[in-house]
């Protein structure tokens, strides 16, 4: 069966990074387990990036300048 | 007490308070005493508050006695899912064991406002560790073990607000506190056929509440009834100042009939992927609602819903738990894919995180214009879930229920849009389905105007588990 292909072209690097931020944390079988996740993680955000953003379309947050109510 | 006074409404509970007809304190001792005996068949509770709640019950008599009646919720027991905090040495454990003895000073907002309302905290109840957030796919996810559907113990009651759903399902509450960040109080309410609400974001105050995706996460009240729903939400919702996210939009639960037949949209396709008995009773409740609706299908823009909700999801809940996470404690969890699970979300970069919040914004927009004008419909419509209750010991996602979407669920919780899940019939084995009614933002009142209407014409909500009823 063919290999997936990298759904992104910095995933093998995501993979990385993942497994040296937290190789001590996990046993070789989760760490399977983390790749694979990453790889799905990967497959998701192929798809938001396959959606083209205008410049004026912003993040849908909203944040308030914090004052103390006196 | 009424015969099946267990799975009396509050509504009608309410009226036997205010009217005498009630006790407060029998009321109360007599949930106490089911939590306590049936609750552990079902791993649906993790503190039984005994104490505190018979402290509630004695005052809630005596005020009335004394002619200070609060409310419809004044005298009524109440479980709360614990991750909500209680003060007073009462555990809040987030379903996890690494917390199972964590408390606070401080009581959440929503337990606040139920006491103000008068009703009776009887326990604290059983959700999945860390609600769902570090990966599970399987109901043996935490620490109170598997929560067990009443209507099957060998089937599960949804997460991650397990113990919310069993409970009230069971007749151990007349209802009960649940959260949603993406599908936890209509999924408990899907599987347990009762009548969970998750309001528009910002409704319900969330301080007190152990945040997962402070984007997403939501408190609403799963009841028995639609019309039970709106009552605790104008108990629990208005501004907040210790949440700053908390809308300055004060609620106000109006019961009367709509007064004009519904508007109601489907989304094409909407039931393609879902279980057989799930989409004959979808079928058959758009049957039903045709008495009371007009019923359009509608086309949804084409957006990739599931990934921007789970991106903000999966990156907020990795900077939620990132100490918990980098400290290696995800090893003391319950599930063992919880055990690794949180890793590999920290390789959501910023960008992307923002590009999702980025069409969060498209998403609010296009789906509001559906409800927006004269011609605006009132409720998009689907199964609540696309599967009846699944085994105990099953995944249930994954290879044996596959990774079916949550379109609904996806835009329901990426843009904050209230919806309710109310049961719409029951398979050969007796599972339960049920339906659920999408609003607009700030529309309570429609989406349980819409399912009231449909349980006057329906009896699903009036029937439970069997062997549960009693004195």
């Amino acid at each position: 069966m063919a290999e997936q292909q990298p759904y992104l072209p910095e995933q093998g690097a995501l993979q990385q990074l993942v497994r040296q931020r937290y190789r001590q944390h996990l046993t070789t079988d989760q760490v399977e387990a983390v790749e694979k996740g990453v790889e799905a993680v990967a497959e998701m955000l192929a798809k938001l990036r396959g959606v083209p953003l205008a410049n004026h379309e912003e993040p849908f947050t909203s944040f308030i300048p914090y004052r103390r109510e006196d | 007490m009424p015969p099946n006074v267990v799975f009396t409404s509050i509504r009608e509970l309410g009226e036997g308070v205010r009217s005498g007809a009630l006790s407060p304190v029998a009321l109360t001792t007599l949930f106490l005493e089911r939590l306590e005996t049936l609750g552990p068949h079902y791993n649906a509770v993790v503190t039984v508050t005994r104490d505190r709640a018979m402290a509630q019950a004695q005052r809630a008599e005596a005020e009335i006695a004394s002619g200070h009646y609060r409310g419809p919720l004044h005298g009524i027991p109440y479980g709360a899912k614990d991750l909500l905090a209680t003060s007073g040495g009462i555990p809040t454990s987030w379903g996890a064991a690494p917390f199972r003895q964590q408390t606070f000073d401080h009581d959440a907002t929503v337990i606040q406002r139920l006491e103000a309302a008068g009703a009776i905290l009887v326990g604290k109840l059983a959700m999945v560790e860390l609600a769902g957030g570090m990966g599970y796919f399987q109901p043996h996810a935490s620490f109170t073990g598997p929560c067990r559907n009443p209507w099957n113990p060998d089937t599960w009651t949804g997460g991650s607000s397990s113990g919310s759903g069993a409970a009230v399902s069971a007749g151990l509450v007349p209802f009960a506190i649940g959260s949603e960040t993406f599908g936890s109080i209509l999924g408990p309410a899907n599987h347990c056929g009762v009548s969970g609400l998750r309001p528009t974001y910002g409704r319900v105050s969330r301080f007190g509440a152990m945040a997962l995706c402070w984007t997403l996460d939501k408190l609403g009240p799963l009841c028995l009834t639609a019309d039970d729903c709106g009552l605790v939400l104008e108990a629990i919702a208005g501004p907040d100042p210790a949440d700053p996210t908390a809308s300055q939009q004060s609620y106000v639960y109006d019961a009367e009939p709509v007064g004009r037949r519904f508007r109601l949209g489907v989304p094409t396709g909407i039931t393609d992927d879902v279980d057989e008995h799930v989409r004959r009773h979808f079928e058959q409740a758009l049957d039903t609602l045709s008495e009371v609706a007009t019923i359009d299908m509608i086309t949804l823009p084409e957006l990739p819903y599931e990934a921007i909700t789970r991106t903000i999801l999966l990156a907020e809940a990795a900077s939620a738990f990132e100490d918990f996470i980098d400290r290696g404690q995800a090893a003391e969890l319950t599930a063992p894919e919880d055990r690794y699970g949180p890793y590999a979300r920290t390789a959501i970069l910023a960008t992307d995180y923002i590009r999702a919040l980025r069409l969060r914004g498209r998403i609010a927009k296009a789906i509001d214009a559906l409800f927006d004008g004269s011609n605006g419909l009132d409720a998009l419509l689907g199964p609540s879930r696309y599967t009846p209750a699944t085994g105990i010991d099953e995944d249930f996602r994954g290879a044996l229920h596959g990774n079916v979407s949550d379109v609904l669920g996806a835009i329901g919780n990426g843009v904050g849009l209230p919806a309710i899940s109310v049961p719409d019939g029951f398979t050969p084995q007796g599972l339960p389905t049920g339906i659920q009614f999408m609003g607009r933002a700030y529309a309570e009142n429609m989406v349980l105007a819409i399912a009231r209407t449909y349980q006057s014409l329906t009896d699903w909500h009036y029937r439970h588990p069997p062997g549960l009823t009693g004195k």
